[in-house]
């Protein structure tokens, strides 16, 4: 049976490579004791990633945002070990973003067009019916797609592919979530041609790793799969997620110190002795797909799939007008903004003690709402129309996304002659997003109003332009309103492909080609006070059009040792994310919004002995024109900051090890490194906007030259023994080590004028300046895991069914507790130039020692 | 066992795919919301008269070590933006200001609120004869006021009930306001504000944002200012124009009464005012003539305008100060309020609003003053009257001619006294003779002739002046000679000064004049800081020139001065002086009486100097201009820059 699994690793190792046919990998590996308890293992720790709001007024889907671009435990040593191993600190591949990544699902392109992201959450908790995947790494072929440069996955979660068995499984977490239950049944294909699959899971805790988060989610997968014949099937699959969860908040140093936690979180505080969290993110968006292969013969099949996706994804947040910012930790909250040591140290005594300072003060809120009796005049937009009663000053708003996809597949694989596989597709995609904010919570008060305060405070004459909708001014809002902005977006994408794999004795060889062609626009809802002629109906579309090329050769030296180098280069339309500067309230797009150029080369050396297997691999990856659009809060302009970035330029280069050796047949050894160095090679353009006002800010060139990738370690190795015991159980323990982790760096302080006048001759003032442009780096790390698992298959006295096993997972994360992994940060976007860390970087810490333990129960 | 055949493994999975429904619907987590908070939780232990009895003097802070708990009732609040982390709490007995640092305080603390505030550990301080019950923090040894922190506002306060009263205190006559009243809201029945700020707005609305007092009187004569802040969100509307009552917190500053109010519909004067006229009236237009007839000491009735346009130009005149002509032919001085000053320009059409103010005699010309709000209306231009210096000097006219525009033909002009200020030119045609002051901020030099000459007529202590407003006031100039003009733009920054024919010399040490640029300008720059020798004397001498074919030659330069600790810069001159030696300090040299800037202690002058030597006794001659600086490291390093070295004449 051992040789079985080995054989099966070696082989799908191999596949990556070399090309195999596309089945569903049989699940013989059911009763094996170690393979599938292992990647249930890593799933699970996967499904239950620590998932961070990026900063509390984040409006993008921060549930992707800070994941780790791999979610799929793969099976190459390397892969492996990113996956797992390198996740406590967000290790990307080869320092890719997330947009470079791609999955599929029962042959549907997953990504969002907006930006690029898988969304996992989608299908979080579902494990059980997403186990079947097909992972292609880096530039290698495939047989469903073109392929994304950093991995490209197909999930197939067909009834029909399901293994026919009922599974209800329990685990208890420390992470995200405290409690997950799970059921899953298949019936496997019937004799008349019908298959079916029904799972649901839920996933909750009332309060997670991170104090006053929560996490309340929900599950459900339908799939029915009909064959007709020997050529064609149908499947229809509808999977949804709900999920409400109490996020976390980024914190600054000081506030952490003062909490004594790395982990404080300012977003939430206790309302009724209960603690009340105010980023809470919501999502569902319910997924159908359809899906028809079509074989016409041995040699050629066609599959074809539609998809389509609906719903809102959201997060909360407190809005206030005309009243003192409600954020525990805003800089003159703290301690350090005390001139007075004495009064310094009450605050600190406070902030130590009493949970209304250092959290929210839910009842001051309320109070200030209930106590607040105003008469608005001209409501509506009717002139004399007084609308008098509590006026809010502090709501709680949503920030809403909802989603509408429609995605084409159809692709085709052929075999001609004994030497030739062709695979070829046509893809179209169409994503319309509607943003807008809703009133979700008034707290004690009765209306709230649709007006900009910030525009009113700036253009006290124009009474128009603090109006955020010109043609409803002065809206009396009630919890549901829409207020705020609302608009859509729409993106559209078209594309089609081929591809020839050629494979002969010694060498295997290919090719593939793209053409795409995206267009997208935007369309206001609203007319904007400040923006009337920019603000409403549709933009004009942009189109873009994008080819890619890449080819490759594998040199197959024995059955052991093979060689190999693959190249693409490709162009890629901007990301609608990227080319508006400021959505919110206007139709502008970046200076010159054109195609980002990536070019990528990839080789290695492959080894595959019984007892060795062994990767060896490097990559050079340019990244040209590219375009990025930074938002957040200020403090500052109290407002949402646009920072539009053009003429981006990256390199990413390195290489990735990966070993397995067997000592003896039950203890082996894994090993991997990753050690590359991703950096910014150009001087990048800024013009800074902010959504209150239609000023520029300021316009300038970044020196971001050499600047490095943040968020990721350069550096991560791993290393650890496993051991197997005959008796199907099996534990593994492995020590990581990670190096050359950088801090996300604010443009802003790297242009001329953020250290206009300092004289870096002059010591004193060189370290000013070194304070203001150096990028931080942060001390290496190191974690160690622990995971062990047992199979046990129920005696048939014991057993409801023919065959029925039970199976005991349990992973440890950081066994030694570690607290201080800063897993990554961002300088803030405020800066001050006299005092640089008035405003310091606020950063996020890994969880110490965490655990996830589950038993599962299958027949 | 036949587990299996009873429950079928559908049945099972749908039976907890149910429960997990059952778990979805039950997952909306809802929030109490919090109880209303109206009750204090305290009772006062001493009454607010009796707490501020505990102040000392101005400056002075009281720490208040007892438990002393107050309770009043919010009667002021940052609303509208006139106070600043600040509240004004009363009880019976009298009123405080108590100081916290947050804003959007009058969301939790509206008026009408009561609240208590827990004194401990507090300090009361005396802020100009103003109680505030505050935070001391103390910067550079220096004490100063501050609002409890954000953070300990819960600890340090308490809040109450909603919406009771505060009933004003009803003052009869000013004198009633003492010292218990400070920080009460009173009321002043039939007030207005003064007819000279009738047309003001409430607020500095300028970049200024300076605090503006504006003025309320009853018809008996008694006054006090109310003070608005320029952040109030009122600032930019127009004060009321009637009469009526008013509501507002009284304070002090040292020994000045003043009010503060919280809003504008504290202020209810809409009524007729005592001198009988309606609030509605509109402002009248009067001719300036009308105007300057009033006659120098007369208050200007209420709701007058004049209307007119500018014929000065800033440039050559007193910072806010301004000419305007009519069409009446008349013209007058306008003199603004410093936060008023809209810096006008020439040709600008002005409204200006002069009720109440008073017209005045200012060095014998007649002029209103404290103008305090101009809008402008348009452009205009005023046609020169073309005329004599014979017919402007009639003493019985000179009124007529005042500040209007008159033009001179073929004048010939001299230069007479001159300082830092300006150059007087005489100006003489064939009548007679008239002064024209240029100013050193005009940047112009007059010339020696000229077919014509326009300008406004100014008195200066009632003898005609003639004021030009640029150098297109001048037609047909004739320019003197330029003998030498070296601006130094030609200069290497931060490298030694090497112009053709001049020299640049050290006698002692190796220090040499350096060419540097600061604010677009080059200029020369002599300083022995961080030579690191003892004595320095460094010489820039001119080329030669000759005086031969000229007369009443003139040296202009300017200089400012730095860090001056009393290093010193010369200006001489030689007339045997041999440049092929290299040697100046072996010729004969006299020192020019020249202004050089000095007493510039810290940083730099702000300012050039200018220098003007006249150097007519030298006519005749060829003669070298030496700038010598003399200092050393450390002691004397004063530095010196030097620019715009000019020699003219006729």
């Amino acid at each position: 049976m051992r040789k079985s699994i080995l054989l099966l690793l070696l082989l799908s190792s191999y596949a990556a490579v070399a090309q195999t046919e596309n089945k569903p990998v049989p699940d013989t590996t059911h009763r094996s004791g170690d393979s599938s308890l292992v990647s249930d293992l890593k799933d699970n720790l996967l499904d239950n990633i620590p998932v961070v709001s990026l900063d509390e007024n984040d409006l993008n889907d921060a549930s992707s945002q800070n994941v780790s671009s791999v979610l799929t435990a793969g099976r190459d040593p390397y892969f492996n070990a990113a996956s797992f191993n390198f996740n406590a600190v967000r290790f990307r591949i080869r320092g890719y973003d997330a947009d470079m990544f791609s999955t599929y699902m029962n042959g549907i392109p997953m990504d969002n067009l907006d930006n690029g992201f898988t969304p996992w959450g989608l299908w979080g908790g579902l494990n059980d019916v997403m186990r079947n995947r097909d992972l292609s790494l880096g530039l290698r072929p495939n047989t469903f797609a073109y392929g994304d440069i950093g991995s490209t996955t197909n999930i197939d979660a067909r009834a029909s592919k399901q293994r026919k068995q009922t599974s209800v499984g329990y685990a208890y977490s420390n992470r995200n979530y405290n409690h997950r239950m799970s059921v899953s049944h298949s019936t496997g294909l019937s004799k008349k041609g019908w298959a079916f699959t029904a799972a649901g899971s839920r996933r909750y805790a009332d309060e997670g790793y991170i104090p006053g988060t929560y996490y309340n989610s929900n599950s459900y997968y339908l799939a029915i799969d009909k064959r007709f014949n020997n050529k064609n099937m149908l499947s229809l699959a509808v999977f949804g997620a709900p999920t409400e969860n109490g996020r976390q908040g980024s914190s600054i140093v000081e506030s952490q110190d003062l909490a004594g936690d790395h982990y404080y979180n300012p977003v939430w505080g206790y309302q009724n002795g209960k603690k009340r969290n105010a980023n809470v993110g919501k999502t569902h968006q319910p997924y159908i797909i359809l899906t028809h292969d079509l074989r016409f013969n041995n040699n050629t099949s066609l599959s074809t799939a539609v998809g389509y996706s609906f719903g809102e994804r959201s997060g909360t947040g407190i809005d206030w007008y005309n009243a003192a910012d409600p954020r525990p930790d805003y800089y003159r909250y703290l301690p350090s903004y005390q001139d007075d040591p004495n009064m310094a140290a009450q605050v600190a005594e406070k902030w130590r003690t009493d949970p209304s300072v250092s959290q929210i003060n839910w009842d001051r809120l309320y109070d200030a709402n209930r106590s607040s009796f105003e008469t608005v005049k001209d409501a509506n937009g009717i002139i004399g129309n007084n609308v008098s009663g509590r006026r809010s000053h502090y709501i709680i708003e949503d920030r809403v996304i909802n989603t509408n996809r429609i995605s084409f597949n159809s692709v085709i694989n052929t075999r001609i002659g004994d030497h030739i596989d062709v695979t070829g597709g046509v893809v179209y995609q169409m994503q319309n997003n509607n943003y807008f904010k809703r009133v979700e919570d008034l707290l004690g008060g009765e209306f709230y109003v649709d007006l900009n305060q910030f525009a009113e405070r700036d253009f006290p004459t124009n009474p128009l332009a603090s109006q955020n909708n010109v043609d409803k001014p002065n809206r009396i809002l009630k919890v549901g309103d829409k207020f705020g902005f609302d608009y859509d977006i729409n993106i559209q994408k078209a594309s089609s492909f081929l591809q020839t794999v050629l494979k002969f004795n010694k060498f295997d060889l290919f090719g593939a080609v793209e053409y795409s062609r995206t267009s997208f626009f935007r369309k206001g809802n609203v007319r904007n006070g400040l923006y009337p002629e920019s603000s409403f109906g549709k933009s004009s579309v942009n189109n873009f059009n994008n080819y890619a090329f890449k080819g490759g050769a594998t040199y197959k030296m024995n059955g052991r040792n093979y060689f190999y180098v693959n190249g693409s280069i490709m162009t890629r339309a901007p990301l609608f994310d990227n080319a508006y500067i400021s959505p919110r309230t206007r139709d502008y797009l970046q200076d010159g919004i054109s195609s980002e150029k990536v070019q990528s080369i990839e080789y290695g050396y492959i080894h595959t002995a019984p007892n060795l297997k062994f990767r060896a691999s490097g990559y050079y990856t340019r990244f040209r024109n590219g375009f990025n659009v930074i938002s957040g809060y200020s403090d500052e302009f109290n407002t949402f900051v646009n920072y539009a970035l053009s003429n981006i330029d990256k390199n990413h280069f390195g290489g990735e090890f990966g070993i397995e050796y067997r000592l003896t047949p039950t203890v082996t050894f894994n090993g991997a490194a990753g050690i590359g160095r991703y950096y910014y090679s150009s001087r990048q353009n800024m013009n800074v906007t902010i959504d209150n006002t239609n000023k520029v800010i300021t316009s300038a060139v970044v020196n971001s030259k050499n600047f490095k990738v943040a968020s990721t370690p350069h550096e991560a190795y791993t290393a650890g023994f496993s051991y197997r015991s005959p008796n199907f159980w099996f534990v593994t323990l492995s020590g990581s080590f990670f190096d050359q982790m950088f801090l996300e760096f604010n443009p802003l302080r790297r242009t001329t004028n953020a250290i206009d006048g300092l004289d870096i001759n002059k010591p004193d003032e060189f370290i000013k300046y070194r304070d203001i442009v150096y990028q931080t780096d942060w001390k290496s790390q190191y974690t160690i895991d622990f995971f062990g698992g047992y199979s046990w298959r129920l005696p048939k006295s014991l057993s409801i069914a023919d065959r029925s096993t039970i199976a005991f997972n349990v992973g440890i994360n950081n066994l030694t507790n570690n607290k201080d992994i800063i897993t990554g940060g961002f300088e803030q976007l405020r800066i001050d130039n006299e005092e640089v860390n008035k405003f310091p970087p606020k950063l996020f810490y890994a969880y110490g020692i965490n655990y996830f333990a589950s038993v599962s129960y299958r027949f | 066992m036949n587990i299996s055949k009873i429950l079928s493994k559908t049945g099972l999975a749908a039976i907890i795919i149910a429960m997990l429904a059952v778990g979805i619907t039950a997952c909306n987590k809802q929030f109490d919301q919090p109880g209303s908070n109206t009750d204090l939780g305290v009772t006062a232990n001493r009454t607010i008269k009796q707490l501020k009895a505990i102040a000392g003097a101005s400056g002075s802070f009281v720490p208040i070590n007892d438990d002393i708990i107050i309770v009043g009732v919010v009667s002021a609040n940052d609303k509208s933006g006139n106070l600043y982390k600040e509240l004004y709490m009363q009880d019976a007995t009298g009123a405080i200001s108590v100081q916290l640092d947050a804003s959007g305080l009058y969301t939790n603390f509206p008026v009408g609120r009561e609240m208590a505030v827990l004194c401990k550990g507090l300090w009361l301080a005396n802020v100009n004869g103003m109680l505030k019950l505050c935070v001391k923090t103390v910067a550079n040894n220096v004490p100063s006021v501050s609002g409890i922190p954000s953070a300990l506002v819960n600890t340090y306060t308490r809040r109450g009930a909603l919406n009771l009263p505060v009933v004003p205190k009803v003052i009869n006559n000013l004198s009633e306001l003492n010292v218990d009243l400070q920080g009460v809201l009173v009321q002043l029945n039939n007030y207005e504000v003064q007819d000279q700020q009738l047309d003001f707005l409430y607020g500095d609305t300028s970049a200024n944002k300076s605090s503006l007092n504006i003025t309320v009187k009853n018809c008996t004569g008694e006054n006090i200012i109310f003070r608005n802040s320029a952040y109030a969100n009122f600032a930019g509307l127009r004060v009321p124009q009637g009469n009526g009552n008013l509501n507002a917190i009284y304070t002090v500053y040292n020994t000045t009464k003043q009010l503060l109010i919280r809003d504008t519909s504290d202020l209810k004067l809409w009524g007729i005012r005592c001198d009988g006229t309606n609030p509605n009236t509109p402002v009248v237009v009067r001719t300036i003539q009308t105007i300057r007839a009033l006659g120098a000491g007369t208050t200007i009735p209420a709701y007058t305008a004049i209307e007119g346009v500018i014929v000065s130009s800033t440039a050559n005149e007193s910072a806010g100060n301004y000419r305007i002509q009519d069409a009446s032919g008349y013209g007058i001085q306008l003199r603004f309020l410093t936060a008023s000053n809209g810096n006008f320009s020439l040709g600008d059409k002005l409204k200006v609003t002069i009720s109440g103010l008073l017209v005045e005699l200012y060095n014998g010309d007649l002029q209103i003053n404290n103008v305090g709000r101009a809008t402008v209306v348009g452009t205009g231009t005023v046609t020169p009257r073309v005329t004599t210096v014979a017919n402007i000097n009639i003493p019985t006219n000179i009124n007529d001619w005042s500040s209007t525009v008159v033009k001179l033909n073929n004048v010939t002009i001299t230069q007479g006294s001159s300082s830092s200020a300006g150059i007087n030119y005489n100006v003489v045609d064939a009548t007679g003779s008239i002064v024209s002051f240029v100013r050193t901020t005009l940047g112009y030099s007059m010339p020696i002739s000229a077919t014509s000459i326009t300008g406004y007529v100014s008195l200066y202590n009632a003898v005609p002046q003639l004021t030009i407003r640029n150098a297109a006031d001048i037609v047909g100039g004739v320019f003197p000679l330029t003998l030498l003009d070296q601006n130094f733009e030609g200069t290497t920054t931060n490298a030694d000064i090497a112009i053709a024919d001049w020299q640049n010399l050290p006698e002692i040490g190796t220090l040499k004049f350096q060419g540097k640029l600061f604010g677009g300008t080059k200029y020369a720059q002599a300083s022995a800081f961080g030579s690191a020798q003892a004595s320095v004397k460094s010489w820039l001498v001119t080329p030669t020139f000759n005086l031969n074919n000229s007369t009443t030659e003139t040296l202009t330069f300017k200089t400012k001065d730095g860090f001056n600790n009393g290093a010193t810069l010369k200006v001489k001159i030689s007339t045997n002086y041999n440049s092929a030696s290299n040697t100046p300090w072996t010729a004969t040299w006299t020192d020019l009486p020249a202004a050089i800037s000095i007493g510039t202690t810290t940083g730099y002058a702000a300012n050039w100097t200018n220098a003007i030597v006249d150097l007519s006794s030298y006519s005749g001659t060829s003669v070298y201009i030496a700038f010598v600086y003399e200092g050393g490291d450390p002691a004397q390093t004063s530095t010196y820059q030097l620019d715009d070295v000019r020699i003219t004449a006729n």
